[in-house]
């Protein structure tokens, strides 16, 4: 069976390494550094999250992207190629769905493989996330849930919903 | 003189030394600028790239049990580029032309990094 490639992709501190830690059977390569000035995190993604999984039976290589803006080029190289995107949304950020449009415009354009999303970080706020989302990525999106990246099982699912409607 | 332009002193001094030397970046960790030389080019996308080839060096060293990286380097058919860490905070970026010194730039960069160092572990360069 021939591996897939899912890439976890969404704005900054939406829960993508997490995601990759939650799923990964060893510990997956990171390339976190310090943030020089911290504010709602000490350590961010530069370049890219790499674990491997078996989901559904599937060997899955999962690649996990930077989260902001200026980090804009590694999405476009990660999603090269890729089976299946995992979007996760925080719904605890006041511009969390703003800064999402942003950083998928582009990648919209280039891919057509299939997208599921995650709303994440919903213990921190109960904001109308899910309508504002399947506004904008309604059309494109097979599934969109509340998950917890911290835990396995939720993460499991969304996954398996994007191979098994790919 | 401030540290921000105690630094620039030092970029400048490598351009000086190294002729060859086009420009210069010190980029913080996660991808900032925090000075810079270039004129044509955009520098917050530069160091924004230098952070994310940091990245992947450190990482492709400790997955080799290479120990600490010294430089990363990219030879292209036209420019080479130079990464050298600066510290906890810093990565200093060289551009350089095509008949780049391969040797001169590395005793330039380490001459300097030290240095750089120093001055970015003053708390006054964290909002650049």
């Amino acid at each position: 069976m021939s591996k897939l490639k899912i890439v976890v992709t969404g704005p900054v501190c939406a829960g993508k390494t997490t995601f990759i830690h939650s799923l990964a059977e060893s510990p997956p390569a990171t390339t976190e550094q310090r943030v020089r000035n911290p504010s709602d995190k000490s350590k961010t993604t530069v370049a890219l999250d790499f674990g491997r999984a078996t989901i559904g039976g599937h060997p899955v290589n999962l690649f996990g992207t930077p989260g902001q803006a200026r980090f804009h080029y590694m999405r476009e190289i990660l999603v090269d190629g890729t089976d299946g995107l995992v979007l996760l949304v925080p719904s605890d950020q006041e511009d969390g769905i703003e800064k999402t449009r942003k950083l998928m415009a582009p990648l919209m354009a280039k891919m057509d493989s299939p997208l599921v999303v995650g709303i994440t970080r919903t213990e921190l706020a109960q904001s109308p996330i899910r309508e504002k989302i399947r506004d904008s990525f309604g059309s494109r999106a097979l599934q969109i849930e509340r998950i917890d990246a911290r835990k396995e099982d939720h993460c499991r699912c969304l996954v398996t919903a994007l191979i098994n409607r790919r | 003189m401030s540290t921000v332009e105690q630094i620039d002193s030092i970029l400048q001094n490598i351009e000086n030394e190294v002729p060859s030397v086009e420009g210069a970046v010190i980029a913080s960790r996660d991808g900032f600028v925090i000075t810079h030389t270039l004129t044509g080019e955009d520098a917050e996308e530069i160091a924004a790239m230098v952070a994310t080839t940091t990245g992947v060096s450190e990482r492709m060293a400790a997955t080799l049990s290479a120990g600490e990286v010294e430089e990363t380097s990219i030879s292209a058919a036209e420019r080479s580029v130079f990464l050298y860490r600066a510290g906890e905070e810093g990565v200093l970026a060289l551009i350089a032309g095509e008949d780049a010194n391969v040797g001169m730039i590395n005793l330039q960069a380490r001459r300097s990094t030290d240095k750089i160092e120093s001055l970015l572990a003053d708390p006054s360069t964290a909002a650049a």
